[in-house]
């Protein structure tokens, strides 16, 4: 019933961090390797997903009264392909440069399963206004990864952020952070930071209820 | 009403209308953005026409100035070349004359082609000499190949292998290294995206063979 489902204060806080796309569900692998070699590409992927996320989304909890089960799929991917083609489009008139550098990363936002789950999970049970939170913070959750993961990349890779220079002449370029296996490298590494810090947590947690029992 | 809940209408009307209200909306997008596109892809096209037509003379990157009935670029050796281009429509392309600006003789042309490649539709520019006998350059304006396979149509390496091509036959895509160096119309295809490397040698073939003898006049 609808009495144990989540608001839409605890849907936007859960995808930032608790429920993260990247780090705690690792889903949106794709474009968070892929684009994630400078912040300029990485935030107008990001920006691009949201776009079709809080649209998909909102479309979805619109039309839930309306949805069969054994369509529901057919449905969900005809909602989210429109709304990338149109980004796409967008894109290709009025950011063509970064267009042309994303290449088919932007169409290939369609099989980005962040999507399709928050589709499913929640804009198919609930309401516009959760379902719009949710969009909100899976998309916040979104951007927090490929930014964390750019960061680093850009900065060891090119010694700058967001196209600015951060890192004097002398410091060594690690050519290697803005190729393929420096996306792999910097991913693995902060999933582990990421889950490190998410199981102490959840150690003290679990000896502060066994001291209060 | 069971019935019409079982039929195909009754279970899928919902798909049909949401198709009809996307199909709409992407149809008004195409409207509205077309131009804006058609003019970042011309100017993209201009600014490649030198290295198309003049190959090495003018490098890879080359400093390009638009004007507004041609433009100037830096030459290898430093010097400014001003070049006009006029369009054309010959055998169903797009196709640019590429004249020196100061008396106008002709440099070479640069025609636009597309077919379909593995994925979606590839766009190509191909420069060919004055006399359309043979290909300068090529140079993919749009493309949506696999990442990291058949995307590498895009890069020097391949590109490449078409300069100096004759344009009087069709290019062939062959796997073996001696062969392509045998001949110059088998052009090596790609390791793992043969099929890219095929579609760009159709694209070239099917333009080519459209527009060959017009310009050869």
């Amino acid at each position: 019933m609808a009495v144990d489902e989540p608001t839409a204060i605890e849907r936007l806080i859960s995808g930032i961090i608790p429920e993260n796309p990247v780090y705690r569900q690792l889903l949106g692998m794709c474009p968070t390797l892929a684009v994630t070699a400078a912040m300029k590409p990485a935030m107008t992927m990001v920006a691009a997903t949201a776009f079709v996320l809080i649209c998909a989304n909102l479309i979805t909890s619109l039309i839930r009264q309306l949805l069969k089960p054994h369509l529901r799929i057919v449905v969900f991917t005809l909602t989210i392909a429109t709304f990338v083609t149109v980004a796409d489009r967008f894109l290709a008139a009025y950011a063509y440069p970064m267009s042309k550098e994303l290449g088919p990363y932007v169409p290939l936002i369609i099989v980005n399963c962040m999507i399709i789950s928050r589709c499913e999970v929640c804009a198919s049970k609930q309401g516009v206004g959760v379902a719009l939170a949710d969009a909100f913070g899976v998309s916040l959750g979104f951007m927090l990864a490929l930014a964390s993961v750019a960061t680093v990349r850009e900065i060891l890779g090119m010694g700058s952020w967001f196209g600015l220079t951060v890192l004097p002449d002398g410091f060594p370029r690690w050519g290697l952070m803005v190729m393929p296996p420096g996306a792999f490298l910097t991913l693995g590494l902060l999933l582990a930071l990421v889950t490190w810090f998410a199981h102490r947590r959840s150690e003290r947690r679990t000896a502060q209820r066994e001291r209060i029992g | 009403m069971a019935r019409i809940r079982d039929t195909y209408l009754g279970q899928a009307w919902l798909v049909l209308i949401l198709s009809l209200v996307f199909g709409g909306t992407l149809a008004g997008v195409h409207v509205g953005l077309n131009d804006r596109i058609e003019a970042n892809l011309r100017a993209e096209t201009l600014s490649r026409i030198p290295e198309l037509v003049l190959g090495d003379e003018v490098g890879s990157r080359p400093d390009v100035v638009l004007l507004e009935d041609g433009m100037e670029v830096q030459m290898a050796d430093g010097s400014m070349l001003a070049m006009q281009v006029s369009e054309q429509e010959v055998g169903g392309h797009q196709v640019f004359e590429v004249l020196r600006g100061d008396d106008r003789t002709r440099l070479g042309w640069v025609a636009r082609g597309a077919g379909q490649g593995y994925a979606d539709q590839i766009e190509i520019l191909i420069g060919l000499r004055p006399d359309a006998q043979e290909i300068t350059g090529l140079y993919v304006l749009s493309q949506k190949e696999t990442p990291a396979l058949g995307d590498a149509i895009t890069g020097l390496p391949f590109r490449s292998r078409f300069v100096g091509v004759p344009a009087d036959r069709a290019v062939e895509i062959t796997k073996e290294e001696r062969a392509a160096a045998a001949d110059r119309s088998k052009i090596l295809a790609l390791t793992a995206a043969t099929i890219s490397s095929q579609s760009v040698c159709d694209i070239v073939n099917r333009t080519v063979a459209d527009i060959r003898l017009e310009l050869g006049k």
